[in-house]
């Protein structure tokens, strides 16, 4: 991918993005309130974090992907809360739960890079049971009397901006950083281009991988501390399919399933388009039974659509 | 020769002292409801001096249900109750068990064309007029109102919205949308808010499944709009409650997941001791007991609570 | 009529590109006619029109006379005319015999649909007649995954037999075979001759196609520059046609002065293919390494450059022990290999050539260890594109696009990037044009009187002969004989001769 093609890769998202977004805005001008735009950004937030460590997973390619962040997030949502009503300190809390994380993470990569298991089946593992240990550890129950510093974290704003907006840009200033100007995710992108290639040029595949994995599952576990907190309880049930919709923002954001390319800024323009989906269908009045119907129609439309600009672009060089 | 016996002899011993009526319930899936129902179930099996198995899949997922249920029958148990999650899908594993003289009855969710005896449980579309007509006064019969809901096939969630419908029929209550979050705690959040942005003139909210309560509770409550938009809801879990306590949810269907899994165990003990016809004979013509529900406002919480502590469940928020 | 297949004013054009301008080409009946041009010069599209897959712009094709257009590749199929490609395109995990029949499992009677059944016996038998009729010695019920490189080109004959064809195409056969196989190769292709069928051969292993052709057709820039009779055929006119000039494949030899000792290793061992293993390597010097496909040359560098790990034997690394864990070790103390297979090894096809260049030497160019310092790197992969010549638009070009010659340009970039001390190249013309190929031996010999201690692995025996200094025959993973060529004076006979394991040479 040259140069100049790399800074137009997220325009066609962008498009998009803005285009649904103006599309409802005509159409019910309350859709631009600052409390509506609060709420798409805390969605936007959720999907966004998720999507970004998706990318990581999917670019360092050998067919990688993460089918673990719905269930993280159900997960380690249970497990901070139910140490935080245990009257264990928030701060500690979280710290824990995000170390549980990286563990978890740190697990994906071992089964990948040492026992060669399929990335598709051990995240599969971790997805039925980070579920079931939910479950366990709630018998299905939802955690409540969390603390109003905890919740502070989904529910609290900055001037406006509500806290998970704030972490989402600080997730993505670093990844984007990482991504696109550290030997990591030039690294990265070796490996996932050509595996081979990439550890006979010295690249030290299997720890690019390892780190790919950790970086997935810690932004799943603190996006399971912003739902818990979002939600003021921890929710053994939420967070179904997840995944999917994070790996459909990867994808319409420029992520290839193969490996190798993939940016933090059009994954989280990827979460845009699907969150504002989720918020413009309510908004737009669209029967309820229409919902899904339109958002799968715009994945695979947006996914397509930005698969034929890119060939089209090649074509004319 | 003489050993064979003796081995025999001991086998049969073992038999008729371990042997004691066993009764297996099926739940849903892992949730404070099937808690209460499980407590119940415990409850009965203590007083009648029976055994009792109970299980459920940590998620809906019928075919899980499907296969506790064959391997129920294959044990010879002496009687199960079940809430099926496909209705139809179970329909020949009853019946099978039926053949084999296992008696069958259901609970919480009903399926009248499999042959089960009885059906023990909430009757959906009562509970939904109920809450219609709550709302009803609580609107005085004016306003506009909007649906959150989990399931747009399941029946008991098409029960109850049937009835909320039914109950508000000839009044001025309009209903605006039904949004369906397909069990995500985190989208129906999402999408209450998102209805609260759309129609800054709404006066109420219906919640069909009991995680949307709370959802709308908690985005009635960051508009500040608590009073103004009134909720009507479903079930009695502890974050439900707290709701009643601050104000924020003006009343909820409490159903008796307890009284449910009692009478299904009591039932079934029947039905082995005193034969299927007898037991039959002194139920209600239509085979349907209706364990019915509590309406809880914040007048009567404090009753509520203390009938709930006598059956030794309480509920502590 | 005479010719079998026959091509008038042939022009295809892509966006941009006229990948063939009025080309004629024709093919003789029971002739072995070669077809030479570099890469770019249109073969391929040549080919792909040939075989249906490609519609030519402009022109008419005639088989045996009769106009005709071929849509697809069962037109070009049911007119006679089979194609084997350079990709073989073989099932792995069918047996040979359904290989052969895959799609005409009805041996050509009746209609073939997915409810007929299929008669094994039948298939294997008419199998069995097939590979017969080329000499092949293995059985029509093997696994396709069970044989060699050569045997599998040996099903792809037999698969355009099977289709009774009057001209089969080989899209660079030779390719990916050990000298040896070639041979045999040439055996088949004249005994197909003798069966009636024109071959048409298409090559860049001018030596071979000098060796079998009746006729010699060389294209260049998408134009038919030449035509070549039996008795004009010669190496040296091919060449100039194929370029356009006169090239010197091999440099001038320059005496260069053998330097210290830099690597030494004694009795490497890993697995069954390398056995026994034992040389030293000094800096000034190219070492070369013959033998057949097989016999461990690929393997033992495998161990140095840290791929696979040692399980018996020493190495020494600047006088040191050196034992390395991964490529990274290897890379980190200066020892570089330029890989057997580019494209899969050597370069990561979709990045451009800059970040091939510098990946290896992305830590020690980044700021602070990480940070990545985008205009070092665009300097140093400026510097390095001039300094070996790549050709490529500019250095964001992605590497997939470049010609073989420059993609080995741009691996070898890499390696004098990070400062390597021993520079391993497995194969390093395989599929290389005339021109960049002299460009690369060029570059060799330059490296090695630098100062570099440089290892070649070849399978091209004049590229062993002209650039070693020493030469190692290695068989079935021993050294056989190692041979002083400072003189040039080593023949092609004396390596054959050590390569097929024989220990003692007499009378020459």
């Amino acid at each position: 991918m040259s140069k100049q093609n790399r800074a137009f890769r997220e325009l066609g998202p962008l498009v998009a993005l803005i285009a649904l977004g103006v599309f409802t805005a005509i159409l019910n001008p309350r859709f631009l309130s600052i409390y509506n735009l609060q709420t798409l950004g805390k969605q936007a937030a959720i999907f966004g974090i998720m999507a970004i460590g998706e990318t990581f997973v999917i670019m360092s390619g050998g067919g990688s992907i993460d089918l673990s962040p719905g269930s993280m997030v159900a997960l380690i949502g249970i497990v901070s809360t139910y140490m935080i009503v245990h009257g264990i300190p928030v701060f500690i809390a979280i710290l824990v739960s995000l170390g549980l994380s990286i563990l978890i993470g740190l697990w994906h990569g071992f089964f990948v890079n040492k026992l060669k298991v399929p990335a598709f089946i051990i995240t599969l593992g971790t997805l039925t049971i980070a579920r079931g240990m939910a479950a366990v550890i709630t018998k299905g129950w939802p955690i409540v009397g969390l603390p109003k510093n905890f919740v502070m974290i989904a529910q609290g704003d900055v001037v406006g901006f509500p806290i998970p907006v704030i972490i989402l840009f600080t997730v993505l200033l670093i990844t984007h950083f990482v991504l696109e100007k550290t030997v990591y995710g030039k690294h990265l992108r070796a490996t996932g281009g050509n595996e081979v290639a990439a550890r006979f040029s010295g690249v030290k595949v299997e720890k690019v991988r390892y780190i790919a994995f950790v970086v997935s599952a810690f932004l799943s576990g603190l996006v399971g501390i912003i739902v818990a907190a979002r939600l003021s309880q921890g929710q053994p049930g939420v967070g179904g399919t997840y995944e999917l919709y994070a790996i459909a923002s990867a994808v319409i954001g420029g992520t290839s399933l193969s490996g190798g390319e993939g940016s933090a800024l059009g994954a989280v323009i990827g979460a845009g388009i699907i969150s504002l989906l989720w918020n413009a269908l309510v908004m737009l009045n669209v029967s309820t039974y229409w919902h899904n119907v339109i958002i799968g129609a715009v994945i695979v439309i947006a996914v397509t659509l930005d698969i034929l600009r890119k060939k089209s672009l090649a074509r004319s060089k | 020769m003489k050993r064979f016996f003796l081995v025999l002899v001991i086998l049969l011993l073992g038999t008729v002292m371990i042997y004691a009526a066993t009764f297996a319930v099926i739940g849903k899936s892992v949730h404070p409801y099937w808690s209460q129902v499980e407590q119940g179930v415990k409850a009965a099996g203590k007083a009648l001096g029976v055994k009792t198995q109970f299980f459920v899949p940590a998620k809906e997922d019928i075919n899980a249900q499907l296969q506790m249920l064959e391997s129920f029958i294959a044990q010879g148990v002496d009687g199960i109750a079940i809430a099926p999650s496909d209705p139809t899908a179970v329909i020949p594993a009853i019946k099978k068990a039926l053949e084999l003289g296992i008696p069958i009855i259901t609970l919480d969710t009903d399926t009248p064309d499999s042959g089960r005896y009885v059906y023990i449980g909430t009757d959906n579309y009562t509970a939904g007029y109920i809450a219609g007509e709550t709302m009803k006064k609580l609107l005085n019969g004016k306003g506009k109102v909007v649906i959150g809901t989990g399931s747009l096939t399941a029946m008991n969630s098409l029960q109850r919205m049937q009835g909320f419908k039914d109950a508000i029929k000839d009044t001025e209550i309009e209903i605006l949308d039904t949004l369906n979050d397909e069990e995500d705690g985190a989208r129906a959040l999402s999408m209450a808010e998102s209805a609260l942005n759309a129609h800054p003139d709404l006066d109420g909210f219906f919640g069909v499944y009991a995680y949307n309560g709370p959802s709308q509770a908690l985005a009635v409550k960051n508009a500040g709009k608590v009073g103004k938009v009134k909720i009507v809801c479903f079930d009695t879990t502890p974050d439900i409650l707290q709701y009643v306590k601050e104000g924020v949810i003006q009343a909820t269907m409490g159903q008796k997941p307890y009284m449910m899994g009692y009478l299904s165990v009591a039932v079934l003990f029947n039905m082995s001791k005193l034969g299927v016809t007898n037991t039959l004979m002194m139920l209600p013509k239509d085979r349907i007991i209706d364990t019915g529900v509590d309406v809880v406002t914040p007048e009567n919480l404090d009753d509520y609570l203390k009938y709930m502590e006598e059956l030794g469940i309480p509920v502590k928020f | 009529m005479e010719y079998i297949l026959e091509m008038k004013n042939i022009t295809k054009e892509f966006p941009g590109v006229k990948a063939l301008d009025k080309v004629d080409f024709e093919v003789k009946d029971g002739e072995i006619l070669g077809l030479v041009g570099e890469n770019g010069a249109g073969k391929s599209t040549l080919i792909k029109i040939i075989g249906g897959i490609h519609i030519p712009s402009k022109g008419e094709i005639y088989v045996g006379g009769k106009k005709v257009v071929f849509n697809s590749p069962n037109d070009a199929f049911s007119k006679g005319i089979s194609i084997v490609h350079q990709e073989l395109n073989l099932c792995p995990n069918l047996t040979v015999a359904e290989n052969v029949f895959l799609g005409m499992e009805n041996l050509g009677e009746g209609r073939n649909n997915f409810l007929k059944t299929v008669d094994m016996k039948k298939l294997e038998e008419a199998a069995q007649n097939l590979l017969n009729r080329i000499g092949a010695q293995f059985s029509p019920n093997t696994l396709v995954r069970e044989l060699s490189t050569a045997q599998q080109q040996m099903v792809e004959i037999c698969k355009a037999l099977a289709r009774n064809p009057k001209m089969i195409l080989m899209d660079e056969p030779t390719s990916s075979l050990s000298i040896e196989e070639v041979e045999r190769l040439m055996k088949i292709i004249k005994e197909l001759k003798k069966q009636g069928i024109s071959i048409v051969f298409v090559s860049h292993r001018i030596e071979e196609v000098v060796g079998i052709c009746d006729r010699v057709i060389i294209l260049r820039d998408g134009k038919r520059v030449g035509t070549l009779e039996k008795d004009e055929i010669e190496e040296n006119k091919i060449i100039k046609y194929m370029v356009g000039r006169d090239v010197e494949l091999f440099p001038k030899h320059v005496e260069r002065k053998k330097g210290e000792l830099i690597l030494e290793v004694k009795n490497l061992k890993w697995q069954k293919m390398v056995k026994d293993v034992s040389f030293k390597l000094h800096r000034g010097e190219i070492l070369g390494f013959a033998g057949l496909v097989g016999a461990g040359r690929s393997e033992t560098m495998q161990l140095i450059f840290g791929i696979n790990k040692l399980e018996n034997g020493e190495m020494f690394y600047k006088g040191h022990p050196y034992n390395p864990e991964s490529p990274y070790d290897a890379i980190k103390n200066g020892i570089a290999l330029i890989p057997e297979d580019r494209k899969l090894q050597g370069l990561i096809l979709q990045m451009s050539v800059k970040d091939n260049i510098v990946i290896p030497s992305l830590r020690r160019i980044a700021k602070s260890g990480f940070v990545l310092d985008e205009i070092k790197e665009r300097e140093i992969a400026k510097e390095f594109v001039n300094k070996l010549q790549v050709r490529t638009p500019s250095i964001y070009h992605i590497a997939n696009n470049l010609s073989g010659g420059n993609q080995q340009k741009v691996v070898l970039a890499k390696w004098l990037v990070s400062k390597s001390d021993v520079l391993i190249f497995d194969e390093p013309t395989r599929g290389i044009d005339v021109a960049s190929k002299a460009e690369i031996h060029k570059l060799m010999e330059e490296l090695a009187a630098q100062g570099y201690g440089v290892i070649m692995i070849s399978s091209e025996l004049p590229e062993i002969l002209n650039l070693s200094d020493r030469i190692i025959v290695m068989f079935e993973g021993k050294v056989m004989v190692e041979l002083d060529n400072s003189k040039r004076n080593i023949t092609q006979e004396e390596i054959m001769y050590y390569a097929s394991g024989k220990k003692q040479l007499v009378n020459p």
